[in-house]
């Protein structure tokens, strides 16, 4: 394996495929942090001439993170098709990157690709992009998920309500529902971040989203995102939920952290399919985000691009009804301005849809990073053009929760009306019965009011 | 204000909603005082009167209601009921919009609490309140503002040099040692200390406790007042920081009380007071609780989680 280039005339020497990996990424607050970013604008460069050039069989055998020592490592080696991985193992990172984009290159031989790869596979590729790749590269592998029914469509995007309050006031929880039920937003699922992670306030939190969706006869989908175990006792107990929800990560120190082992997720599983309310088969919800793992030294000296993906691989083991990264919420030790967090979400939603998760984004930030709405905005729109399956709907883009921003019911309606795109369509027949969307999926004069839902 | 007052001017905001074809823009009414948007926790503009503004009051302040109607916006299908909606919540609800766009004043007002929530992070305490709050200065080992926020272990940790500093010219071993930060909010550091910190000291002397000399730590971070009480030797110390801020305020401040704390010690053994600002539990009342408060940990010799309140 050669881990040596030069450039320009000068030698650039990389010890390990950590050390590849780590400068050959863009600039990333999280990979200073931990000593492993690229010193140089030439040693970027470099990492990345090394890396276009070896093979995805040099990758695999030179695990970043051997899979004896990590549940994450195992979790995707026993995920990866061996038939698809003998097909393509010759391929250099730079020849994948090409045939993924090339006009030559068709879906199902796509699909194949997919199969074969690993987590570090798809982080070494995405490194090689630009920001035109990423978004027309995401855009040439959709992949949808099916709860009660189907989101991610080519030509529709979806949204999550997220109707938060401070202290799961469900009088307040109510009445941002209707707010952003009002703007159509909301087919992906309503789902509630709540304060008190306990089962009586997840089984309340349920019931009152329960409430809503039979009240108006809403064909869409209920989540409440406490801790997976506070959600499994709430549903024994009766509670309704379509799917169950939980935060990952890329190491298995950092799942140790978050409460969370794959044992745990297969039980998660088996019981939302055995009393959920919806068929699926996909009934599982995840976050991530770039940095968590630095954020709480569990990084194993991995940089946080090639973290994510692992997540993502991790992740797929669940076969996902959705999945989103909130990289910008994590803070500026990982993600420190607007260009770090527009990428992180180019990244994201790339290496997600390559791994073949049915990928939506919360471009997003908190307070304390230079990150602003505008950066934000911008990163909304371009990870629409790539084909993201869904955004969150926060009221006015401030979860007083949370306290960071988000997309809003606004943001939400203006990436449909630009980019010619309709809800699900079970949902859209909906909210066009109810007066909100016009044939063309376009908001109309009633819409945006939630008084509406007092009066009828 | 009395109940006349109060029917006379809920009739008013009603009369006002019905009035409008919009609930103006996006700055809800909330519970009591309908119709009036909290302005954001900081100090009032100087008049600067011209021609063009005789009051001298600038353009219209973005914090009061808006008396004009927004043209272009559908009627609320229930005015009462969607002041009563927003009356649930904080969140941004009732904003209307411009095509799928936000109107322009909630878009503004977005900006300006976004604005005066980062102004909160990247400004630093102004010296003059640190030196009237009689706080002896000094820095941790982030050497500036980027550095503090992207590595965090740097707030909780000085230099040799401070630390040596700290030692030799503080009072060790008091029963309470009293430090403050700026944290992720210089803001509320301005607009807390000022108050809390006198209600703090006397209620201390009222306990008859002896108290270390104050400190101010520029860029500290929560773990830093363990470094404070390894160098000092203090029974109580207090950690009075800046919390991240949020849209709905730029200025809460929150107090961490260890009981005989040390470096690398547990967060469990942390007790906290949080949401320390005007609207929140104001500072003068809130230095006095922390006095209390302080006694109680001497006298039960335990904090966090071992405290029994």
């Amino acid at each position: 394996m050669i881990l040596r280039t030069t450039l320009a005339g000068n030698v650039y020497r990389f010890a390990d495929l950590k050390e590849l990996f780590g400068k050959a990424n863009e600039e990333k607050s999280g990979d200073h942090l931990i000593g492993i970013g690229a010193q140089t604008a030439s040693e970027r460069v470099a990492a990345k001439v090394v890396l276009s050039q070896l093979t995805l069989e040099q990758i695999r055998s030179h695990p970043l993170i051997p899979p004896d020592q990590d549940e994450v490592s195992r979790v995707i080696e026993q995920g990866v098709n061996e038939t698809a991985y003998q097909r393509i193992k010759a391929l250099t990172v730079g020849g994948l990157r090409d045939y993924l984009l090339a006009h030559s290159t068709t879906a199902a031989d796509r699909q194949t690709v997919r199969a074969g790869l690993t987590a570090e596979m798809v982080a070494a590729v995405t490194k090689l992009m630009s920001t035109q790749d990423l978004v027309y590269g995401a855009s040439l592998l959709p992949v949808s998920g099916t709860c009660r029914y189907q989101i991610g469509r080519p030509g529709t995007l979806s949204f999550r309500l997220q109707p938060n309050h401070p202290k799961d006031d469900l009088d307040g929880i109510r009445a941002s529902i209707y707010e952003g039920l009002s703007y159509a937003s909301g087919d992906a699922v309503l789902g509630v971040n709540p304060v008190e992670d306990n089962v009586d306030s997840c089984a309340r939190i349920l019931e009152t989203l329960w409430q809503v969706m039979e009240r108006w006869h809403i064909p869409t989908h209920i989540c409440c995102l406490a801790h997976v175990s506070t959600q499994m006792a709430a549903v024994e107990r009766g509670a309704p939920a379509s799917m169950l929800f939980q935060s990952v990560a890329g190491t298995e120190s950092a799942n140790d952290d978050f409460g969370v082992t794959a044992a745990l997720l297969d039980q998660a599983e088996a019981l939302i399919r055995r009393h959920g309310l919806c068929a699926g088969p996909n009934l599982m919800y995840f976050e991530t985000g770039q940095g968590s793992e630095v954020s709480i030294g569990a990084d194993k000296g991995v940089d946080e691009l090639t973290l994510e993906a692992r997540t993502y691989g991790f992740a797929k083991r669940y076969h996902p009804f959705m999945v989103n990264n909130v990289s910008g919420f994590i803070g500026p030790e990982t993600i420190y301005d607007g260009r770090q967090m527009i990428r992180a979400s180019l990244e994201d939603h790339f290496m997600g849809k390559l791994i073949g998760l049915p990928m939506g984004m919360a471009p997003c930030y908190t307070n304390h990073t230079g990150i602003d709405q505008n950066d934000q905005e911008m990163a909304t729109l371009l990870v629409a053009l790539a084909g993201a399956n869904y955004f969150m709907g926060v009221p006015g883009g401030d979860d007083i929760m949370l306290s960071y921003q988000d997309t809003s019911f606004h943001d939400d309606a203006t990436m449909r009306e630009l980019l010619g795109l309709t809800p699900a369509p079970e949902f859209f027949d909906w909210a066009q019965e109810f007066g909100l969307l016009d044939a063309a999926g376009r908001l109309t004069e009633r819409a945006g009011d939630a008084s509406i839902f007092l009066t009828s | 204000m009395d109940e006349q007052d109060l029917e006379s001017l809920v009739r008013g905001v009603l009369r006002d909603l019905l009035s409008r074809d919009e609930p103006s823009d996006g700055l809800a009414p909330r519970g009591a005082s309908p119709g009036v948007a909290p302005a954001p926790d900081r100090g009032g503009p100087t008049p600067d009167q011209s021609e063009d503004d005789p009051a001298g009051l600038g353009a219209a302040d973005l914090y009061a209601d808006d008396p004009q109607p927004l043209p272009g916006l559908a009627v609320p299908a229930d005015p009462e009921g969607l002041a009563r909606l927003r009356a649930a919540t904080t969140a941004r609800i009732g904003v209307g919009r411009a095509g799928p766009r936000l109107p322009h004043r909630a878009w503004l007002r977005f900006r300006a609490d976004h604005a005066a929530a980062m102004d909160a992070v990247f400004t630093d305490v102004s010296p003059e309140i640190i030196a009237a709050a009689g706080l002896t200065p000094v820095q941790s080992a982030a050497p500036d503002k980027a550095a503090f926020l992207m590595d965090p272990d740097l707030g909780r940790a000085f230099d040799a040099a401070t630390a040596a500093l700290i030692k030799q010219s503080c009072r060790s071993g008091a029963q309470v040692q009293v430090v403050v930060c700026d944290g992720l909010s210089s803001t509320a550091v301005e607009n807390n200390v000022p108050d809390l910190l006198p209600a703090l000291l006397q209620g201390l002397e009222r306990h008859r406790l002896s108290v270390g000399t104050p400190l101010f730590v520029k860029y500290g971070r929560v773990r830093i007042m363990d470094e404070v009480t390894g160098l000092l030797d203090p029974e109580v110390t207090l950690n009075l920081i800046g919390e991240r801020p949020g849209l709905v305020t730029n200025a809460s401040l929150s107090c961490y009380l260890t009981y005989r704390g040390r470096p690398g010690m547990a967060e469990s053994g942390r007790t906290v007071l949080s949401n320390i600002y005007r609207d929140g539990t104001p500072p003068a009342e809130a230095g006095a609780y922390i006095a209390d408060l302080s006694l109680k940990l001497i006298q039960t010799k335990a904090s966090g989680l071992d405290l029994k309140l």
